[in-house]
């Protein structure tokens, strides 16, 4: 199998521009999309000279205006993507997404598909703030009628972005900025990922390390540190939160009976508080520890990098928590 | 017996209306009222009826803009009875048995008052104001994108007007010049709010010019000025000049909806608008014109009153849905591919 060495935005590209090619119905829309310097932090370049200005619509500072038009322009025949340049702008739009988007095909008996795409550029840990920098997954991940992509590497994000554009329904698909620099492999032919499958990033005998986007990164990093201390710790890349792998999850838990969840938004009501108590619920009796989550934490993220650092998990919080358990 | 031949068309100003478009409106219009008398009755008689906003009052509205569209058209309705569905051709059993919440309802049940028809292009009402009004441009952006040639009608009401999806909806399809036919039922009153206790502006319509189209002031309680105007609204969509907002003056007789008072307004000027019902306005009009007698009169009221029967029959008679279809329709797959 053909392979090459691509960064993720690279990837992202790559998907955008083999779908558009492949389905016309698909259009994008967002703030500055056409314009140099600003197509890139979309991973969108080149793609207003390819196909255009109907194709690739610039808008106006409307997020919920045109993320709702998106959900009307889904339910009757294109394939609308929506694009956010911060995770905070999903709480601008919260009323299409959750209200809109994710309720209309229930609301109207299932007689239409919202084929709805919201890509989220998360700039969480760049020093943008309590307004541009925050992280919302967990925000989407309590509603009903949507589904959440959070890749980490240019391979996944590549496959999950074709497949979240041939999907039917809403997706968030938030993209970290610090992934949009990471290079890796990906097939030279198409290929899809399906939703629902986490990835085992590294397996290891002794510690769960349960996370997904940027914090990957992080948790492999702890993981090779872990491995001099006599730690073999195993990192499980969720992938999609929603839907979401609790089979691969409780597999390797109920292996390795210690488990850590790793995630960067804030730590009440999160992600995390979900899959522990998934785990509870599913695997006590195979625990040697308690659950432990290492999560951003309940402030709104300091613009200062001195401050935002302190409010972030990294590597060595991850490395803590792991030898927290052990010292149990 | 002799009869009088009757007229087979009516021309105001430019426009000239068919006889069947002239009836199939008066009949609509009727179908509305006598739909809704009817949702109250089983309502009255104990039967589990979801929320009853009607439009008593308002029927020409939305019979004179419907008529104006063609099948392939989408309406975007708003909370406000059930006009949309009936004008645009959904059958009336199959409305009266989702809003008693049963299976055979459009949404199976799920929906209340809130369903679609995709089949006849009515695409569902948002419980939140104004949302509809979003939803329904990018309805239009889709028609534009796909080169249907269709329109979309978007309704909303003088509550509507004030959101913010309203002013970024039409900022958009100002500036893209989209098919969409903005519908704003002004009928005064927001639940228990009067609209100029809480806006300054006279006139919806007169917003229309800081979104670069046209703003139109329609009466609402004349439907021959509602369809002359939404007609002249599609012409102009239909021809790539983007949209129009249409501003239908009108009243709603009755409470923000079933059970509820009107103590907030005076009597007087309820007593003004019953004057002007809509409906028998019309009548008068086709009787001193000569395109319907009283025996076609007779007709219509029989028949709408046999479908109505028919309807109730219906919804009472079908199942409600089973308990575990609670989890159908919320995604299409959990999969992907």
């Amino acid at each position: 199998m053909d392979e090459k060495e691509v960064t993720f935005a690279e990837a992202l590209n790559e998907a955008f521009r083999e779908e558009m090619y492949r389905n016309d119905s698909i259009f994008l829309m967002g703030e500055c999309i056409p314009f140099t310097g600003y197509e890139s932090t979309y991973a969108l370049t080149g793609l207003y000279e390819e196909f255009g200005s109907a194709r690739v619509r610039d808008v106006p500072i409307c997020e919920k205006g045109f993320i709702t038009m998106g959900v009307g322009a889904a339910m009757t025949g294109t394939r609308p993507v929506a694009f956010l340049s911060a995770g905070d702008w999903t709480l601008l739009a919260c009323d299409s997404i959750v209200n809109q988007a994710g309720r209309w095909k229930y609301m109207v008996g299932g007689e239409i598909n919202i084929p709805l795409l919201i890509f989220i550029r998360i700039g969480t840990g760049s020093g943008i703030g309590m307004h541009h920098g925050s992280t919302t997954e967990a925000t989407f991940f309590h509603q009903p009628g949507l589904k959440i992509v959070f890749p980490s590497t240019p391979y996944d994000g590549k496959g999950l972005l074709k497949t979240a554009l041939r999907d039917r329904d809403p997706i968030l698909y938030y993209a970290h900025l610090k992934v949009f620099g990471i290079k890796g492999t990906v097939p030279s032919e198409d290929y899809l990922i399906p939703f629902g499958k986490a990835d085992i990033k590294k397996t290891g005998n002794d510690v769960s390390i349960i996370t997904y986007g940027y914090m990957v990164h992080e948790s492999l990093k702890a993981a090779e540190k872990l491995e001099n201390k006599g730690i073999d710790a195993e990192v499980v890349d969720l992938r999609t939160l929603i839907p979401l792998d609790e089979e691969t999850i409780l597999k390797s838990v109920k292996k390795n009976s210690r488990v850590i969840i790793v995630e960067e938004g804030n730590k009440r009501g999160g992600i995390g508080a979900e899959l522990g108590m998934i785990i509870v619920e599913n695997a006590f009796d195979y625990l040697d520890a308690p659950v432990q989550r290492v999560a951003g934490v309940d402030v709104p993220l300091p613009m200062s990098p001195f401050l935002e650092k302190h409010a972030l998990p990294n590597e060595s919080d991850i490395i803590e928590a792991v030898e927290g358990i052990f010292s149990l | 017996m002799f009869k009088k031949a009757l007229s087979t068309n009516m021309k105001i100003n430019d426009i000239i209306i068919e006889r069947e478009i002239l009836i199939n409106m008066y009949t609509d219009m009727l179908r509305i009222r006598k739909f809704e008398q009817k949702v109250v009755e089983l309502l009255l008689r104990g039967i589990p009826v979801a929320w009853v906003h009607e439009a008593l009052g308002q029927e020409a509205v939305t019979a004179g803009s419907i008529s104006a569209l063609n099948e392939n058209d989408y309406v975007l309705p708003h909370l406000r009875g059930w006009g949309y569905y009936l004008c645009k051709g959904v059958e009336s059993k199959k409305i009266m048995a989702e809003l008693l919440h049963k299976e055979t309802g459009l949404a199976k049940g799920k929906s209340g008052t809130q369903f679609g028809c995709i089949d006849k292009r009515v695409l569902g009402k948002s419980g939140v104001i104004g949302a509809g009004i979003a939803v329904g441009t990018g309805v239009s952006l889709s028609c534009k994108l796909l080169n249907t040639n269709n329109v979309c009608l978007i309704f909303f009401g003088d509550g509507g007007s004030n959101t913010g999806y309203c002013h970024e909806a039409m900022v958009m399809a100002g500036a893209w010049k989209l098919p969409a036919i903005y519908l704003c039922e002004n009928n005064q009153y927001m639940m228990a709010t009067r609209f100029h206790d809480v806006t300054a502006t006279n006139n919806i319509a007169d917003r229309a010019i800081g979104y670069g189209f046209p703003g139109v002031i329609v009466d609402g309680n004349d439907v021959l000025d509602v369809y002359k105007s939404t007609l002249e609204a599609v012409n102009r969509a239909k021809e790539g000049l983007g949209p129009t907002l249409l501003e239908a003056k009108t009243y709603r007789w009755s409470a923000h909806f079933y059970g509820r008072k009107t103590d907030y307004r005076p009597k007087e000027e309820e007593e003004i608008w019953e004057k002007r019902d809509p409906i028998k306005l019309f009548k008068l009009k086709l009787q001193k014109m000569d395109i319907c007698d009283d025996d076609g009169f007779n007709t219509i009221e029989l028949q709408i009153n046999e479908e109505m029967e028919d309807a109730a029959k219906y919804a009472i008679e079908s199942p409600y849905p089973k308990p575990e279809s609670i989890f159908d329709d919320v995604l299409t797959d959990y999969g992907g591919v």
